[in-house]
């Protein structure tokens, strides 16, 4: 088995873990990566054989000290890759998830605590990340699975498994109309002055008045009324209040 | 003494100018109308005073023109009084800009416009209160209704005095711009600006960047965002302190079927389509009406009267001259401009820009490039003038060709005068039509080819007002009488010419020579392209010029229905007249004048042979 491999599997158990708090089984491996039943459970038994991970009598997983280390690594790198690309580079937030799923394995750990300490200093001006917790399948599995945050695990195509807290704040074009939205940051370039003149700071409150379906937004802030390309509004992060 | 007026855009700086000067600069309710430096002279108690009409901004720390410019003044003082006009319904978000200009230390007067609609929105300003804090007198006005106006100059006169108000920044940014100042004699607010990395002075910039990086790296925010948001954090406390507001907004929200894409595109296009037809339907009375009262009280007496050959060909040129300007072209124009001026003055140009924004997008603009667009139905030259509200030249590159392409109201006068009126007003509007395919390929097309940077669209909505019936006439009749002075001479003058040239036979010559090329490759009898060369001195002309060439105004008794269609086609694509391309000049460049001339030239031919060849 290839060591991605090895690692998405115990990132897979890992975050059922801590979804769950409660050991799962090799087919709720197997469900949330989408493969199938019996190559997860050939598989999950080498990596017991290496000791990663222990089966107690009722087939339930458990990751051992070595395991849950490499597993809370790999979902560390994840994470912080999700954020950058998402948050940072503007990535749609699926697209992030799947090419962090890539970088993951191969990325080092120098790298990984620099964009860290990056995504985190640009964090702090818009909030902390909390994304979703990601699920990766193993990178020889080419069964293409489009993911819906919408199904709960269990059912059938439940590649979600995360803990359910969601991200705490999404783009303008995400917000719904007429609520009111304090602004968390702007992750825009050259017209962010612009921005800046006409009220869009961290902290304002501003709410979205009209939302066309080509995300176009009529923004009111600071009791001024502005309309916004749907490229700008994706660059400004919103929580509902 | 030099007065200024600055403010953020559409708070009605130019009215306000327009009724201290007694002058007539462009005032319209979408923001950006003043583009360049607007002056003008008022004598006050037996002394005179510049005063200038600053073009709106919404803070002085920017790099586009207007922000430099603005800056620029202030900072070499070279104004000896700023009037800062700010609305009083958004206050706080023009304090903002306020409290960056107080720090100039330029005697100042506050002047609270638009206090009407302050008071319809339930706000009240205590503007006692506000001139305390402030350290400067405040008055109130309503400079739509002229109320209050009266009161600037002798206020500003007497009791302008630099602001005492000063926002409190962030211990790090008052220690840094201390610094800068200390090591170099710069006053507060250059020093602050060259913390935000603005400036000139190249090694001020340097030093300041340094201190910006330490100040970046303690704070996880940039000066400029910490400078900023301290500035809007005292504005929205000072604003706290005197607006006091009653909920009564009022009951129904227009931008609730405005902004919407349905009904609000439909709206748009019925209104559009709408001022079309009416522009038609009152024209072509007016015209009628005019031309008879010309052609019985003016023209036959004349005739009658038999006169010389050469002073008859003379006179009833003028007269025929007169007839095209006031009889065909006035009657339009004049419509038209009346509809443009409310549209302009309703605030609904900003609505229509935030709907087209998708399908702009495709043609490689925002939303914002319709407010040239529409405006060209008006007049190519202001329109092209506000080509500047674009932010980057890739999409003032494309407007230019797609603002010159828009039938202008001289077209319409061909158009309604020709088609409308010899072949039908459904075969009118398919020439709008026409152009409208024309507009989206070709936009199409140049968002593919035309390199250079996008930028998005930000744009303030202007309010929705009810256009004041004074107002919109006024403006119509300044542009109209801009037609009057200028055009009807030209007009009248050209159709003298070309009755002479006709008289002599040097018409006849040209006539001939461009008589196959007419006649083969247009299908038009040859007299009618001679008539289109008119149309680039100005458009209206080639109307002008046909009616005298072919000796009628009745044109459809020499010319067929598809000739006349194919000839209003022509003249409306052929070559903008030659003030835009003056002016497309002066704002785009030689290059991008010859590309859009050309485009246009071989457009309007291969168009016009196109028709020939299908209906031969």
């Amino acid at each position: 088995m290839e060591s991605s491999e090895r690692e998405d599997y115990l990132e897979a158990v890992l975050v059922r873990h801590l979804a769950a708090q409660a050991t799962p089984s090799a087919k709720d491996v197997a469900e949330d990566l989408s493969i199938g039943e019996d190559t997860v459970s050939a598989d999950l038994k080498s990596l017991e054989n290496q000791g990663d991970l222990v089966f107690d009598e009722n087939g339930a997983i458990s990751l051992t000290v070595q395991g849950h280390s490499t597993a809370e690594r790999v979902l560390k790198k994840h994470r912080v890759l999700q954020c950058f690309l998402g948050e940072i580079l503007g990535m749609e937030e699926r697209a992030a998830s799947d090419e962090a799923c890539v970088l993951e394995h191969s990325i080092s750990d120098s790298a990984i605590n620099r964009i860290g300490s990056y995504v985190n200093k640009a964090g702090s001006r818009r909030g902390r990340h909390r994304g979703n917790t990601p699920l990766c399948r193993p990178m020889n599995n080419s069964t293409p699975k489009p993911p819906d945050p919408g199904i709960t695990p269990g059912e059938k195509k439940a590649p979600h498994a995360g803990p359910s807290t969601g991200p705490t704040f999404r783009s303008l074009i995400d917000a719904t109309e007429s609520i009111p939205l304090t602004v968390m940051g702007i992750t825009g370039g050259e017209y962010l002055h612009r921005l800046i003149d006409l009220g869009v700071i961290p902290g304002e409150v501003v709410i979205l008045k009209r939302k066309l379906h080509n995300n176009a937004v009529v923004l009111q802030v600071k009791e001024c009324d502005i309309a916004l390309s749907p490229e700008i509004a994706g660059t400004i992060l919103v929580e509902k209040r | 003494m030099k007065i200024g007026l600055i403010g953020n855009p559409n708070v009605g700086k130019s009215l306000i100018f327009n009724q201290l000067t007694g002058l007539g600069v462009e005032v319209s309710n979408y923001p950006g109308t003043t583009v360049g430096l607007e002056k003008g002279h008022v004598c006050y108690q037996r002394e005179k005073f510049e005063i200038c009409d600053l073009p709106g901004i919404y803070s002085l720390d920017g790099d586009s023109d207007e922000e430099k410019l603005v800056n620029g003044m202030l900072e070499r003082h070279e104004l000896d009084l700023v009037i800062a006009i700010l609305d009083a319904v958004h206050l706080e978000r023009n304090l903002y800009l306020f409290l960056q200009v107080a720090e100039y230390g330029l005697p100042l007067l506050v002047v609270l416009n638009m206090a009407d609609e302050a008071e319809k929105f339930g706000i009240s300003v205590d503007s006692t209160e506000l001139s305390k804090i402030l350290g400067c007198p405040v008055i109130m006005t309503a400079a739509i209704h002229g109320r209050g106006t009266g009161q600037i100059l002798p206020s500003a006169l007497s009791s302008a005095s630099p602001a005492t108000v000063a926002v409190a920044y962030d211990h790090h940014i008052e220690a840094a711009v201390r610094s800068i100042m200390g090591n170099f004699p710069v006053s507060r607010p250059v020093a602050i600006l060259s913390l935000e990395g603005i400036g000139a002075d190249q090694e001020i910039l340097d030093s300041s960047a340094a201190i910006a990086g330490e100040i970046e790296n303690r704070h996880k925010m940039s000066p400029r965002q910490i400078i900023s948001a301290n500035r809007h954090h005292f504005a929205e406390q000072l604003a706290d302190r005197v607006i006091t507001t009653r909920q009564k907004k009022p009951a129904f929200d227009l931008d609730r079927l405005l902004t919407k894409s349905i009904p609000g595109i439909p709206i748009m296009a019925a209104i559009l389509i709408g001022i079309l037809l009416v522009v038609f339907t009152i024209g072509s009375w007016l015209e009628g009406i005019i031309v008879a009262f010309f052609t019985t009280f003016l023209v036959a007496p004349l005739l009658s009267l038999s006169l010389p050959p050469l002073l008859q060909q003379v006179s009833i040129s003028v007269l025929l001259g007169l007839q095209a300007g006031i009889g065909i072209a006035f009657p339009f124009i004049f419509t038209f401009y009346i509809f443009i001026s409310i549209l302009e003055d309703s605030g609904y140009l900003t609505r229509a820009a935030f709907l087209a924004d998708q399908a702009m997008h495709r043609i490689g603009m925002h939303g914002q490039a319709i407010i040239p667009l529409i405006l060209g139905f008006g007049c190519t030259v202001p329109a092209v003038m506000s080509i500047r509200l674009l932010a980057s030249r890739r999409e003032r590159f494309i407007a230019s060709f797609l603002v010159t392409m828009i039938p202008c109201s001289a077209r319409t006068v061909i158009i309604a005068g020709v088609v409308a009126t010899f072949v039908g007003i459904w075969w009118a509007l398919s020439i709008y039509l026409i152009v409208f395919i024309l507009v989206v390929l070709t936009g199409l097309f140049l968002s593919r080819i035309t390199p250079g940077e996008r930028f998005g669209m930000i744009m303030e909505m202007a309010p929705l007002r009810a256009p004041q019936a004074g107002n919109v006439v006024k403006k119509s009749w300044r542009k109209i009488s801009e037609f009057l002075i200028i055009a009807m001479p030209l007009l009248i003058l050209s159709s003298v010419i070309l009755g002479l040239l006709q008289y002599y036979g040097i018409i006849t010559a040209f006539t001939n020579f461009i008589a196959p090329f007419s006649t083969m490759v247009l299908g038009l009898p040859a007299y009618a392209t001679t008539a289109l060369m008119f149309g680039i001195l100005r458009k209206e002309m080639a109307l002008g010029a046909l009616v005298v060439l072919a000796g009628t105004p009745a044109l459809n008794t020499v010319m067929t229905q598809v000739q006349l269609y194919t000839w209003a086609i022509i003249s409306v694509l052929f070559v903008p007249c030659i003030s835009t391309i003056a002016v497309l000049y002066r704002q785009m460049g030689l290059k991008t004048v010859v590309l859009v001339t050309t485009y246009t030239l071989i457009l309007g031919l291969a168009i016009g042979a196109g028709i020939h060849l299908a209906f031969p």
